[in-house]
């Protein structure tokens, strides 16, 4: 069902968790970023793509831009009950700004249907890093639960 | 990076950083902590308190509460206050959950009264209170409303029938922080707050049926109202996603300020602003609105704690005595009055993790509490005791009027999952005569007992310093989780 190929590890923090990926380019980084958020919350993988949503964010730098783009599924998941397991977006960068655009898949968040593990509030700028290693990006950021 | 090897013990509870250890230091960082704690509490905590001493405008001392942890840019338990003239604020100095905290309820019900009820009321209570993920609260607020909510916090929940008049009194602010402005916070984060309004959460919020144990002090329990095996309820919770997205926004944007005014800042998450800049004050406004939204939620849940012992017990709550004993907020910035030195001066506090403990006299506090000093109500976690304090003359002295929490987390959430099953932690509490109803199994062993620092400990290390005093422990007969 999920067309990403989903490639993120957790590590430990004494109060909450952190993310890490290692993924081919900018896009495939901020997707793993997701679903890597997103599996704290439920297993994302047993989320079925029945709604589709267009979505954009600008944002000054590609650190802001992980900033919005994290928020803006946690306002989602809160405003609408929506959770995407899938994600299909590109991140360019235009004049001064990093624009991520595309469309996320994805299901109303129903916990009769779906397993939940632990409500995420918040995505922090705390040892969040964004860096190319060996032709790859590497993104590690903690998340506040 | 400052540390354990740093800290200079001051006397018995108290350790202190000299602002010489660190050449951007302003001031001293003060750490409460008994002597074990002070062998292992965490670097990183530590020099999180040195970090907030470092920031423009700073008053006195960075304070560090019994409680302290590792928090983002402020550690958790953690104390500072900024001159008005030429201090700063910062969001990172309140955290992600506005205004969490905790109110407590009175009944004139006895742990005999109420064991023979206890399923069937963790039952009704775990079915009429929302809680858990997204948990969406009974009363869906119309677009407008949220702005109400924003603006009038308690008083809004007492207007449309969720409690009673008398409640306000008891809440710290009356439940309605002046300054808060709706138009300040974002769309964003109405839209979070909107369908949680009425709703306990998840994570380390609860609601627990407690009874009195043992008493420390006589004469301000009888004050509080409180007598030994008496039973209350604990209600813990805050700002849910409204506040989150507060915080996030404002972090946001004092991180492009700090930036653009080249502030050398030693931690990213602690963006601020100073207090007369625009920043700053869009956050104020913002900040009350969001603890607003909070004492507004403890009300609403109130509400429906009430009427579920009324459905149980078959009388009206007022004959059941379920009055409200007091609010705390625990992650919150105010405008305060503080001796500094030899004259006295407005300042902003941060309180994170830590809750305001007014000493005797102040005029803050209730009048029928007023000689006693504030009730400073500090949660155990599951399982565990939670305790009445009251405010004292030494917080005003040393911390700004602050003292600690609650218990504050030892153990990360992958390490209590590994190291604790959900049946396992059940089938204790189970045996210990607590009931337990939680949304998530994972949420229970993540939140398992020993996952926290002692809060017995804790409790004793603040009466010890004199930060607050010891008035009377609650011992857990049930509770709901997220």
């Amino acid at each position: 069902m999920n067309k990403n190929n989903p490639n993120f590890k957790y590590f430990d923090t004494t109060a909450d968790i952190g993310i890490e990926t290692k993924s081919n380019d900018i896009s495939d980084a901020f997707i793993n970023s997701a679903l890597g958020t997103m599996n704290l919350i439920t297993d994302i993988e047993k989320i079925q793509t029945k709604i589709t949503k267009d979505i954009y964010i600008e944002s000054e730098d590609e650190y802001g831009l992980l900033y919005d783009w994290i928020t803006e599924l946690l306002i989602l998941l809160d405003s609408e009950n929506f959770i995407a397991s899938q994600y299909d977006i590109n991140i360019k960068q235009e004049n001064n700004l990093f624009i991520l655009q595309g469309n996320i898949s994805g299901d109303i968040y129903d916990t009769t249907v779906y397993n939940y593990k632990t409500e995420v509030k918040a995505i922090t700028y705390h040892e969040m890093n964004i860096q190319k290693e060996d032709n790859k990006i590497k993104i590690k950021f903690i998340v506040d639960l | 990076m400052v540390g354990k090897a740093d800290l200079e013990k001051i006397r018995d509870g108290v350790y202190e950083i000299p602002s010489s250890a660190r050449k951007d230091m302003r001031v001293p960082a003060r750490i409460y902590l008994d002597d074990e704690s002070a062998k292992t509490i965490e670097d990183s905590a530590i020099n999180q308190v040195a970090n907030v001493a470092c920031l423009e405008g700073i008053q006195k001392r960075s304070i560090g509460l019994p409680d302290i942890h590792f928090g983002y840019g402020f550690s958790i338990g953690g104390v500072g206050a900024f001159a008005e003239n030429n201090g700063v604020i910062s969001p990172g100095g309140v955290g992600f959950d506005i205004n969490c905290g905790v109110r407590m309820i009175k009944t004139n019900l006895t742990e005999e009264d109420v064991k023979p009820h206890m399923q069937e009321l963790v039952d009704e209570l775990f079915k009429k209170i929302p809680s858990g993920l997204g948990s969406n609260g009974i009363k869906h607020l119309k677009e407008t409303e949220i702005d109400d909510v924003l603006l009038n916090g308690a008083t809004w929940a007492i207007e449309n029938g969720y409690g009673w008049e008398e409640d306000l009194k008891f809440l710290e602010e009356n439940g309605c922080m002046a300054g808060a402005d709706p138009d300040y916070v974002s769309t964003k984060a109405k839209r979070r707050g909107i369908p949680q309004l009425g709703s306990l959460g998840s994570g380390n919020h609860f609601l627990e049926i407690q009874s009195v144990g043992d008493i420390y002090d006589e004469s301000i329990a009888k004050t509080y109202g409180l007598e030994k095996d008496q039973v209350v309820i604990l209600i813990h919770t805050g700002s849910r996603g409204c506040g989150y997205q507060i915080c996030a926004d404002n972090l946001r944007e004092m991180d492009k300020t700090a930036k653009r005014l080249k502030m050398n800042l030693p931690d990213r998450q602690l963006a601020c602003a100073p207090i007369d800049s625009d920043e700053a004050q869009k956050y104020l406004k913002a900040m009350a609105a969001g603890a607003n939204y909070a004492w507004t939620n403890r009300q609403m849940i109130q509400h429906w704690t009430r009427e579920t012992f009324e459905n149980i017990f078959q009388q009206d709550a007022d004959s059941l005595g379920m009055h409200v004993l007091y609010d705390v907020a625990h992650n919150i910035v105010k405008k305060e009055r503080h001796q500094v030195g030899k004259i006295k001066k407005t300042v902003y506090v941060h309180r994170k993790g830590a809750t305001r403990s007014f000493g005797p006299g102040n005029k803050e506090i209730p009048q029928e509490y007023r000689d006693a000093g504030q009730p400073v109500l500090i949660p155990g976690t599951m399982g565990t005791c939670s305790y009445v304090l009251a405010g004292t003359e030494t917080a005003m002295k040393e911390t700004f009027g602050s003292t600690a929490h609650g218990a504050g987390r030892v153990l990360s959430r992958s390490g209590a999952k590994r190291e604790f099953s959900p049946e396992e932690i059940q089938k204790q509490l189970n045996d210990k005569g607590i009931l337990l109803k939680a949304n998530s199994q994972p949420v229970i062993a993540e939140e398992a007992p020993k996952a926290y620092k002692d809060v017995d400990a804790v409790v004793k290390t603040a009466d010890d310093a004199g930060i607050s005093k010891l008035v009377a422990q609650m011992k857990p007969l049930g509770v709901i989780k997220g």
